[in-house]
């Protein structure tokens, strides 16, 4: 009934002020990836669908509960500095 | 939204399989949209990071389900960017959570000021790994402020049956539907095929 497939997008803290580790997990399968700020999420999609033999169209990126797009980048996703929220566990950015 | 969504609402008009189940899309969207009203009614206007208030009512997202399977404390924190976390959730009056599993929609209902889960089935399942799924995440997002006691799960089914084996996702957010609007789950009027119900679904999409 749904379109299967739901891959969480989770991002691990920054480890450098421009490049951020994103891990992209379908809770069974996790891929990680170096990008830019201010790089399109589209390419870090397309690489996982790639990858996990997936087709676009029938998996939805999530990060913390709400749709990503492939024209955002983790500066239009995250409202949340790290700084913020220094007791939330790894996977905020 | 894409003409392949709306042939999962409207199959005759936009080429879908003729099943006619609604998929993640629609049911999200749809309830994004109720939602969305219900705060602008209630005067409230979301404000992302810090000074943001706890909306009075809020819809997650389908994908609940699978992530809170996977990882309940991750799922926990889709409450936080919300501002829903932690004791915040006591000041919200409904979350609404669309579950699809087994080829079938269904509804959680979260009722943190009166700490009541309900759960909202056209097929009338007891819905318990459902609702002990909802408690849970209830207690990841509380944390310390969790009082076991306190919470309750409805089992009293109210939600209307389904006449046939396609119209599920309809009658699920017909159901959030008549929760936003304080209505009874009797409002629903059963069809089979809930034709009307899916033009409405469509008109207020588009």
């Amino acid at each position: 009934m749904s379109d299967n497939g739901s891959p969480m997008q989770q991002k691990p803290e920054d480890g450098q002020q421009e490049h951020l580790n994103i891990k992209v997990t379908d809770n069974n399968n996790e891929v990680f990836f170096k990008i830019k700020r201010t790089t399109q999420l589209s390419k870090l999609m397309n690489a996982f669908c790639d990858r996990q033999g997936k087709n676009m169209q029938s998996v939805r990126f999530l990060f913390d509960g709400q749709r990503v797009q492939p024209g955002d980048s983790p500066d239009t996703v995250c409202a949340w500095p790290s700084t913020l929220l220094p007791s939330a566990g790894s996977n905020q950015c | 939204l894409t003409s392949h969504d709306f042939g999962t609402l409207l199959p005759h008009m936009f080429n879908g399989d003729a099943k006619g189940w609604l998929n993640d899309n629609i049911i999200n969207e749809y309830l994004e949209i109720l939602v969305n009203y219900a705060q602008r009614q209630e005067g409230y206007v979301y404000v992302r990071g810090k000074g943001g208030s706890t909306p009075p009512v809020h819809a997650f997202k389908s994908q609940w389900y699978t992530s809170m399977k996977g990882n309940p404390s991750g799922t926990a924190r889709w409450a936080r960017p919300m501002h829903l976390f932690g004791e915040k959730l006591l000041a919200c009056n409904l979350v609404l959570i669309p579950i699809c599993h087994h080829s079938h929609w269904r509804l959680i209902a979260i009722k943190p000021k009166d700490r009541l889960i309900e759960y909202y089935d056209s097929l009338h399942g007891s819905g318990r790994e459902y609702t002990q799924l909802a408690k849970e995440w209830v207690r990841e997002v509380l944390q310390k402020q969790f009082v076991e006691e306190e919470w309750s799960i409805c089992t009293n089914q109210r939600s209307k049956a389904q006449a046939n084996a396609s119209d599920c996702g309809i009658f699920t957010l017909l159901n959030a539907l008549v929760l936003l609007r304080g209505e009874e789950h009797n409002r629903v009027l059963v069809t089979n095929g809930m034709d009307d119900a899916r033009l409405r679904v469509a008109a207020t999409l588009l």
